[in-house]
Protein backbone atom coordinates (compact mmCIF):
# COMPACT_ATOMS: atom_id res chain seq x y z
CA UNK A 1 0.00 0.00 0.00
CA UNK A 2 1.44 3.70 -0.88
CA UNK A 3 1.86 5.20 2.03
CA UNK A 4 -0.20 8.60 2.42
CA UNK A 5 1.45 12.33 1.59
CA UNK A 6 0.57 15.13 2.85
CA UNK A 7 2.48 18.47 1.63
CA UNK A 8 4.19 21.45 3.96
CA UNK A 9 1.45 23.67 2.41
CA UNK A 10 -1.56 21.21 4.40
CA UNK A 11 0.07 21.28 7.04
CA UNK A 12 0.02 25.25 7.59
CA UNK A 13 -3.42 25.47 6.34
CA UNK A 14 -3.93 22.75 9.42
CA UNK A 15 -2.21 24.65 11.31
CA UNK A 16 -3.69 28.19 10.64
CA UNK A 17 -7.05 27.19 10.87
CA UNK A 18 -6.70 25.32 14.26
CA UNK A 19 -5.00 28.35 15.76
CA UNK A 20 -7.92 30.42 14.64
CA UNK A 21 -10.25 28.49 15.91
CA UNK A 22 -8.63 28.42 19.19
CA UNK A 23 -8.27 32.02 19.17
CA UNK A 24 -12.25 32.69 19.42
CA UNK A 25 -11.90 30.42 23.08
CA UNK A 26 -9.28 32.75 24.34
CA UNK A 27 -11.39 34.77 26.53
CA UNK A 28 -12.74 33.82 30.37
CA UNK A 29 -16.53 33.65 29.24
CA UNK A 30 -15.83 30.85 26.90
CA UNK A 31 -17.60 27.55 27.70
CA UNK A 32 -15.19 25.17 30.06
CA UNK A 33 -16.12 22.58 27.92
CA UNK A 34 -15.63 23.69 24.31
CA UNK A 35 -12.73 25.35 25.64
CA UNK A 36 -11.48 21.97 26.61
CA UNK A 37 -12.81 20.49 22.69
CA UNK A 38 -9.66 23.14 21.52
CA UNK A 39 -7.34 21.48 24.11
CA UNK A 40 -7.94 18.07 22.80
CA UNK A 41 -7.92 19.42 19.16
CA UNK A 42 -4.74 20.89 19.72
CA UNK A 43 -3.11 17.83 21.87
CA UNK A 44 -3.84 15.42 18.93
CA UNK A 45 -2.42 18.00 16.27
CA UNK A 46 0.69 18.11 18.46
CA UNK A 47 1.21 14.37 18.14
CA UNK A 48 0.83 14.63 14.35
CA UNK A 49 3.28 17.34 14.12
CA UNK A 50 5.73 15.51 16.24
CA UNK A 51 5.16 12.65 13.57
CA UNK A 52 6.33 15.19 10.79
CA UNK A 53 9.06 16.49 12.93
CA UNK A 54 10.14 12.87 13.08
CA UNK A 55 10.46 12.38 9.45
CA UNK A 56 11.79 16.25 8.95
CA UNK A 57 14.68 15.01 11.44
CA UNK A 58 15.15 11.49 10.22
CA UNK A 59 15.83 13.06 6.63
CA UNK A 60 18.39 15.89 8.25
CA UNK A 61 16.25 18.63 6.85
CA UNK A 62 16.26 21.34 9.85
CA UNK A 63 14.71 24.32 8.63
CA UNK A 64 11.65 22.04 8.68
CA UNK A 65 12.22 20.36 11.80
CA UNK A 66 12.18 23.82 13.40
CA UNK A 67 9.28 24.98 11.44
CA UNK A 68 7.65 21.87 12.78
CA UNK A 69 9.02 22.46 16.74
CA UNK A 70 7.74 26.65 16.17
CA UNK A 71 3.94 24.82 15.57
CA UNK A 72 4.66 22.32 18.90
CA UNK A 73 5.76 25.59 20.21
CA UNK A 74 2.55 27.59 19.22
CA UNK A 75 -0.09 25.05 19.78
CA UNK A 76 1.25 24.15 23.26
CA UNK A 77 1.04 28.26 24.22
CA UNK A 78 -2.55 27.76 23.41
CA UNK A 79 -3.18 24.92 25.47
CA UNK A 80 -1.71 26.69 28.49
CA UNK A 81 -3.65 29.80 27.79
CA UNK A 82 -6.91 28.01 27.41
CA UNK A 83 -6.22 25.81 30.27
CA UNK A 84 -5.65 29.02 32.42
CA UNK A 85 -9.31 30.15 31.46
CA UNK A 86 -10.93 27.04 32.65
CA UNK A 87 -8.46 26.52 35.79
CA UNK A 88 -9.22 30.24 36.91
CA UNK A 89 -13.38 29.22 36.66
CA UNK A 90 -12.39 26.37 38.72
CA UNK A 91 -10.93 28.65 41.11
CA UNK A 92 -7.32 27.04 40.51
CA UNK A 93 -6.00 30.64 40.84
CA UNK A 94 -2.35 29.32 41.33
CA UNK A 95 -2.48 26.51 38.27
CA UNK A 96 -3.87 29.28 36.20
CA UNK A 97 -1.44 31.88 36.68
CA UNK A 98 1.30 28.63 36.02
CA UNK A 99 -0.32 27.91 32.98
CA UNK A 100 -0.38 31.63 32.08
CA UNK A 101 3.82 31.48 32.10
CA UNK A 102 3.87 28.22 30.02
CA UNK A 103 1.52 30.31 27.71
CA UNK A 104 4.14 32.92 27.58
CA UNK A 105 7.46 30.51 27.84
CA UNK A 106 5.80 28.79 24.69
CA UNK A 107 5.56 31.70 22.65
CA UNK A 108 9.10 33.45 23.53
CA UNK A 109 10.82 30.02 22.38
CA UNK A 110 8.54 29.45 19.27
CA UNK A 111 10.05 33.25 19.08
CA UNK A 112 13.60 31.94 18.51
CA UNK A 113 12.61 29.42 15.32
CA UNK A 114 13.92 32.19 12.44
CA UNK A 115 11.85 33.66 9.86
CA UNK A 116 8.42 32.43 12.22
CA UNK A 117 7.20 35.46 14.25
CA UNK A 118 4.32 36.55 12.09
CA UNK A 119 1.86 37.75 14.64
CA UNK A 120 3.17 36.55 17.49
CA UNK A 121 4.37 40.00 18.98
CA UNK A 122 0.83 41.20 19.22
CA UNK A 123 -0.27 37.12 21.04
CA UNK A 124 3.09 37.82 23.34
CA UNK A 125 2.18 41.52 24.15
CA UNK A 126 -2.09 40.23 25.12
CA UNK A 127 -0.45 37.17 27.24
CA UNK A 128 1.48 39.89 29.08
CA UNK A 129 -1.01 41.69 29.64
CA UNK A 130 -3.21 39.25 31.14
CA UNK A 131 -0.49 39.16 33.88
CA UNK A 132 -2.21 42.75 35.16
CA UNK A 133 -5.78 42.41 33.98
CA UNK A 134 -6.69 39.22 34.95
CA UNK A 135 -4.27 38.74 38.10
CA UNK A 136 -3.16 41.69 40.32
CA UNK A 137 -0.03 42.25 38.51
CA UNK A 138 2.71 41.12 41.40
CA UNK A 139 5.60 43.54 42.24
CA UNK A 140 7.43 40.78 43.89
CA UNK A 141 8.55 36.97 42.73
CA UNK A 142 10.64 35.10 44.73
CA UNK A 143 14.21 34.59 42.94
CA UNK A 144 17.01 31.78 44.54
CA UNK A 145 20.39 30.66 44.10
CA UNK A 146 20.88 27.10 44.21
CA UNK A 147 24.32 26.18 44.04
CA UNK A 148 24.65 22.93 41.91
CA UNK A 149 26.93 20.44 39.40
CA UNK A 150 26.84 18.79 36.78
CA UNK A 151 23.83 18.99 34.15
CA UNK A 152 23.12 17.10 31.08
CA UNK A 153 22.53 18.56 27.51
CA UNK A 154 18.77 17.79 26.39
CA UNK A 155 20.05 17.35 22.90
CA UNK A 156 22.70 14.76 22.39
CA UNK A 157 22.09 13.47 26.58
CA UNK A 158 25.79 13.73 27.64
CA UNK A 159 27.22 15.96 30.26
CA UNK A 160 26.12 19.81 28.98
CA UNK A 161 29.60 20.97 29.44
CA UNK A 162 31.30 17.95 27.13
CA UNK A 163 29.10 18.79 23.80
CA UNK A 164 28.82 21.60 22.10
CA UNK A 165 24.84 22.21 21.93
CA UNK A 166 24.19 26.06 23.69
CA UNK A 167 21.61 26.74 25.98
CA UNK A 168 18.57 28.34 25.01
CA UNK A 169 19.20 27.58 21.18
CA UNK A 170 17.24 24.87 19.10
CA UNK A 171 18.73 22.78 17.39
CA UNK A 172 16.96 20.06 14.41
CA UNK A 173 13.65 21.08 16.04
CA UNK A 174 14.48 20.58 20.00
CA UNK A 175 15.37 23.23 22.45
CA UNK A 176 18.58 22.67 24.32
CA UNK A 177 18.36 22.78 27.91
CA UNK A 178 20.10 21.57 30.65
CA UNK A 179 18.35 18.62 33.18
CA UNK A 180 19.57 16.40 35.67
CA UNK A 181 21.84 18.93 37.72
CA UNK A 182 22.67 17.92 41.28
CA UNK A 183 21.48 20.12 43.98
CA UNK A 184 23.97 21.28 46.92
CA UNK A 185 22.62 23.71 48.20
CA UNK A 186 20.44 26.75 48.49
CA UNK A 187 23.10 30.13 48.93
CA UNK A 188 20.12 32.42 49.12
CA UNK A 189 16.90 33.67 48.23
CA UNK A 190 15.58 37.45 47.77
CA UNK A 191 12.67 38.98 46.58
CA UNK A 192 13.25 40.49 42.81
CA UNK A 193 10.49 42.69 40.59
CA UNK A 194 11.88 40.69 37.28
CA UNK A 195 12.55 36.87 37.96
CA UNK A 196 13.70 34.68 35.39
CA UNK A 197 10.59 32.72 36.66
CA UNK A 198 6.99 33.94 37.41
CA UNK A 199 6.08 30.55 38.62
CA UNK A 200 7.90 31.43 41.71
CA UNK A 201 5.42 33.63 43.58
CA UNK A 202 4.08 34.63 47.20
CA UNK A 203 1.51 32.26 48.06
CA UNK A 204 0.46 33.94 51.26
CA UNK A 205 1.87 36.73 53.82
CA UNK A 206 0.96 36.97 57.77
CA UNK A 207 -1.45 39.40 58.54
CA UNK A 208 -1.06 41.69 61.93
CA UNK A 209 -3.02 38.88 63.77
CA UNK A 210 -0.97 36.33 62.56
CA UNK A 211 -3.41 34.59 60.27
CA UNK A 212 -1.91 33.79 56.51
CA UNK A 213 -3.18 35.68 53.79
CA UNK A 214 -3.70 34.15 50.51
CA UNK A 215 -1.82 36.62 48.19
CA UNK A 216 -3.81 35.84 45.52
CA UNK A 217 -7.11 35.64 46.61
CA UNK A 218 -6.59 38.01 49.47
CA UNK A 219 -8.84 35.82 51.56
CA UNK A 220 -7.45 35.20 55.18
CA UNK A 221 -6.86 31.45 55.58
CA UNK A 222 -7.85 29.45 58.95
CA UNK A 223 -3.96 29.11 59.81
CA UNK A 224 -1.98 30.77 62.08
CA UNK A 225 1.30 31.71 61.53
CA UNK A 226 4.30 32.40 63.74
CA UNK A 227 6.52 35.57 63.61
CA UNK A 228 9.95 35.46 65.52
CA UNK A 229 10.50 39.42 65.73
CA UNK A 230 7.16 40.48 64.80
CA UNK A 231 7.69 40.71 61.14
CA UNK A 232 5.80 39.63 58.11
CA UNK A 233 6.15 36.47 57.58
CA UNK A 234 5.57 35.27 53.80
CA UNK A 235 5.22 31.70 51.87
CA UNK A 236 5.75 31.15 48.18
CA UNK A 237 7.26 29.09 45.75
CA UNK A 238 11.28 29.33 45.27
CA UNK A 239 12.26 26.94 42.47
CA UNK A 240 10.58 25.25 39.93
CA UNK A 241 11.43 22.00 38.39
CA UNK A 242 9.11 21.72 35.62
CA UNK A 243 10.41 21.32 32.16
CA UNK A 244 7.74 22.28 29.53
CA UNK A 245 7.32 20.09 26.05
CA UNK A 246 10.59 21.17 24.09
CA UNK A 247 11.51 17.35 22.59
CA UNK B 1 25.54 54.68 31.29
CA UNK B 2 25.22 50.87 32.41
CA UNK B 3 28.99 50.18 33.84
CA UNK B 4 30.59 51.33 36.77
CA UNK B 5 34.53 51.03 36.91
CA UNK B 6 35.53 51.31 40.82
CA UNK B 7 39.19 50.66 41.96
CA UNK B 8 39.67 47.46 43.47
CA UNK B 9 42.26 45.85 45.93
CA UNK B 10 40.77 42.21 46.75
CA UNK B 11 41.99 40.86 43.74
CA UNK B 12 45.91 41.21 45.33
CA UNK B 13 44.92 38.66 47.76
CA UNK B 14 43.99 36.16 45.19
CA UNK B 15 46.15 37.30 42.91
CA UNK B 16 49.49 34.81 43.36
CA UNK B 17 47.21 31.96 43.82
CA UNK B 18 47.23 31.65 40.40
CA UNK B 19 49.66 33.49 37.53
CA UNK B 20 48.21 31.59 34.58
CA UNK B 21 45.63 35.08 34.11
CA UNK B 22 49.18 36.55 32.37
CA UNK B 23 48.34 34.24 29.38
CA UNK B 24 44.52 33.63 29.20
CA UNK B 25 40.86 35.13 30.27
CA UNK B 26 40.99 34.13 33.88
CA UNK B 27 37.20 33.00 35.13
CA UNK B 28 36.81 33.81 38.82
CA UNK B 29 34.40 32.01 41.09
CA UNK B 30 31.41 34.47 41.86
CA UNK B 31 32.58 34.51 45.52
CA UNK B 32 36.07 34.34 45.32
CA UNK B 33 36.69 37.14 47.77
CA UNK B 34 34.70 35.25 50.52
CA UNK B 35 35.96 31.79 50.60
CA UNK B 36 38.78 29.82 50.92
CA UNK B 37 38.73 26.10 49.48
CA UNK B 38 38.17 25.54 46.03
CA UNK B 39 35.48 22.92 47.10
CA UNK B 40 33.34 25.91 48.28
CA UNK B 41 33.71 28.25 45.24
CA UNK B 42 30.93 28.65 43.01
CA UNK B 43 30.89 30.33 39.36
CA UNK B 44 27.95 31.44 37.54
CA UNK B 45 25.76 28.87 36.27
CA UNK B 46 26.52 30.15 32.55
CA UNK B 47 30.29 29.34 33.22
CA UNK B 48 30.11 25.99 30.90
CA UNK B 49 27.75 27.81 28.03
CA UNK B 50 30.42 30.86 28.05
CA UNK B 51 33.52 28.59 27.78
CA UNK B 52 31.52 26.63 24.86
CA UNK B 53 30.61 29.86 23.13
CA UNK B 54 34.40 31.30 23.45
CA UNK B 55 35.44 27.83 21.96
CA UNK B 56 33.30 29.25 18.60
CA UNK B 57 36.11 31.77 18.41
CA UNK B 58 38.97 29.50 18.93
CA UNK B 59 39.18 31.46 22.77
CA UNK B 60 40.11 29.27 26.05
CA UNK B 61 39.17 30.58 29.28
CA UNK B 62 41.35 29.63 32.34
CA UNK B 63 38.82 28.51 35.59
CA UNK B 64 40.53 29.74 38.75
CA UNK B 65 40.41 25.81 40.20
CA UNK B 66 41.17 22.51 38.87
CA UNK B 67 37.66 21.17 39.70
CA UNK B 68 36.46 19.30 36.72
CA UNK B 69 32.63 19.72 37.66
CA UNK B 70 33.06 23.16 39.06
CA UNK B 71 29.66 24.18 41.70
CA UNK B 72 27.58 26.68 39.64
CA UNK B 73 25.05 29.10 40.89
CA UNK B 74 21.98 29.08 39.30
CA UNK B 75 20.49 32.40 39.79
CA UNK B 76 16.84 32.85 38.94
CA UNK B 77 16.65 36.12 38.38
CA UNK B 78 15.90 37.32 34.72
CA UNK B 79 19.16 38.68 34.15
CA UNK B 80 21.99 36.87 32.29
CA UNK B 81 24.82 36.21 34.88
CA UNK B 82 27.96 35.99 33.04
CA UNK B 83 31.14 34.71 35.15
CA UNK B 84 33.30 37.18 36.51
CA UNK B 85 36.40 37.56 33.80
CA UNK B 86 39.77 38.64 35.02
CA UNK B 87 41.69 40.42 32.15
CA UNK B 88 45.56 41.17 32.79
CA UNK B 89 47.78 44.17 31.45
CA UNK B 90 50.16 41.83 29.50
CA UNK B 91 47.42 39.48 28.01
CA UNK B 92 45.55 42.53 26.98
CA UNK B 93 48.48 43.80 25.57
CA UNK B 94 49.58 41.22 23.68
CA UNK B 95 46.15 39.87 22.77
CA UNK B 96 44.10 42.99 22.00
CA UNK B 97 41.35 41.36 19.98
CA UNK B 98 40.99 38.72 21.97
CA UNK B 99 38.63 40.30 24.60
CA UNK B 100 36.59 42.26 22.22
CA UNK B 101 35.80 38.83 20.20
CA UNK B 102 34.96 36.93 23.40
CA UNK B 103 32.34 39.83 24.15
CA UNK B 104 31.10 40.38 20.72
CA UNK B 105 30.81 36.32 20.77
CA UNK B 106 28.82 36.52 24.23
CA UNK B 107 26.73 39.27 22.85
CA UNK B 108 25.92 37.63 19.85
CA UNK B 109 24.34 34.78 21.85
CA UNK B 110 22.82 36.44 24.15
CA UNK B 111 21.68 38.55 21.76
CA UNK B 112 19.62 35.28 20.33
CA UNK B 113 18.16 33.96 22.88
CA UNK B 114 16.95 36.90 24.43
CA UNK B 115 15.68 38.93 21.07
CA UNK B 116 11.99 38.38 22.09
CA UNK B 117 12.58 40.06 25.52
CA UNK B 118 12.55 43.31 25.65
CA UNK B 119 13.19 43.50 29.86
CA UNK B 120 16.57 41.25 29.63
CA UNK B 121 19.54 42.52 31.01
CA UNK B 122 23.23 41.04 31.14
CA UNK B 123 24.87 41.17 34.46
CA UNK B 124 29.00 41.46 34.08
CA UNK B 125 31.85 41.73 36.03
CA UNK B 126 35.38 41.99 34.27
CA UNK B 127 38.33 42.48 36.92
CA UNK B 128 41.20 44.41 34.81
CA UNK B 129 44.56 44.26 36.34
CA UNK B 130 47.67 46.54 35.53
CA UNK B 131 50.76 43.57 35.94
CA UNK B 132 53.62 46.46 36.20
CA UNK B 133 51.75 48.72 38.81
CA UNK B 134 49.95 45.52 40.70
CA UNK B 135 46.54 47.81 40.30
CA UNK B 136 43.10 46.25 39.72
CA UNK B 137 39.79 48.57 38.77
CA UNK B 138 36.55 46.17 38.91
CA UNK B 139 34.15 47.08 35.77
CA UNK B 140 31.00 45.95 36.45
CA UNK B 141 27.72 45.92 33.72
CA UNK B 142 24.46 45.80 34.04
CA UNK B 143 22.26 46.67 31.31
CA UNK B 144 21.36 45.36 28.24
CA UNK B 145 22.79 42.14 26.48
CA UNK B 146 23.45 44.01 23.40
CA UNK B 147 25.50 46.45 25.63
CA UNK B 148 28.41 43.68 26.24
CA UNK B 149 30.29 44.11 23.35
CA UNK B 150 30.79 47.86 24.07
CA UNK B 151 32.78 46.60 27.04
CA UNK B 152 36.21 46.12 24.99
CA UNK B 153 36.20 49.72 24.36
CA UNK B 154 35.77 50.48 28.51
CA UNK B 155 38.54 48.03 29.23
CA UNK B 156 41.02 49.54 26.77
CA UNK B 157 40.15 52.81 28.68
CA UNK B 158 40.79 51.31 31.77
CA UNK B 159 44.11 50.09 30.89
CA UNK B 160 45.30 53.13 29.14
CA UNK B 161 44.31 54.97 32.52
CA UNK B 162 46.63 52.66 34.31
CA UNK B 163 49.56 54.30 32.13
CA UNK B 164 48.41 57.33 33.18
Amino acid sequence: MEPKTITIEKITEKYNNIIDKALKFNYLVRDSELQQEQIDILNEFIQEVKYYKAQAIEKQYEYYANMFFHIQCVANSFISILTMWIELKNNNNKNAWNKLIDAQEYLSVAMRVEGNQFGLDDLMQEFQKIETIVFPGWNLYNSSGFVEQGGKCSICSTEYGQCDHLEGLIYMGRLCYIYDTIPLFLDHTAFVKNPKDKRCIIEWISTDDGKKRDYITWKILDEEVESENGGKVVGGVIHNHNILDYD
Amino acid sequence: MNHKVEDSSDIEAIINLDEEYKNQICILPDNVFRKKTEEEYFYAFSLPTIKKVLKQGDLKLHQFDSLASPNLIDQRGIDYFAPVILVGSMFFSQNPEAVNIALNLISSYLFKIFSNDNKAKANFTIYARDDKNKKTKRIHYDGPVEGIKDLGEVLEKTFKDFEG
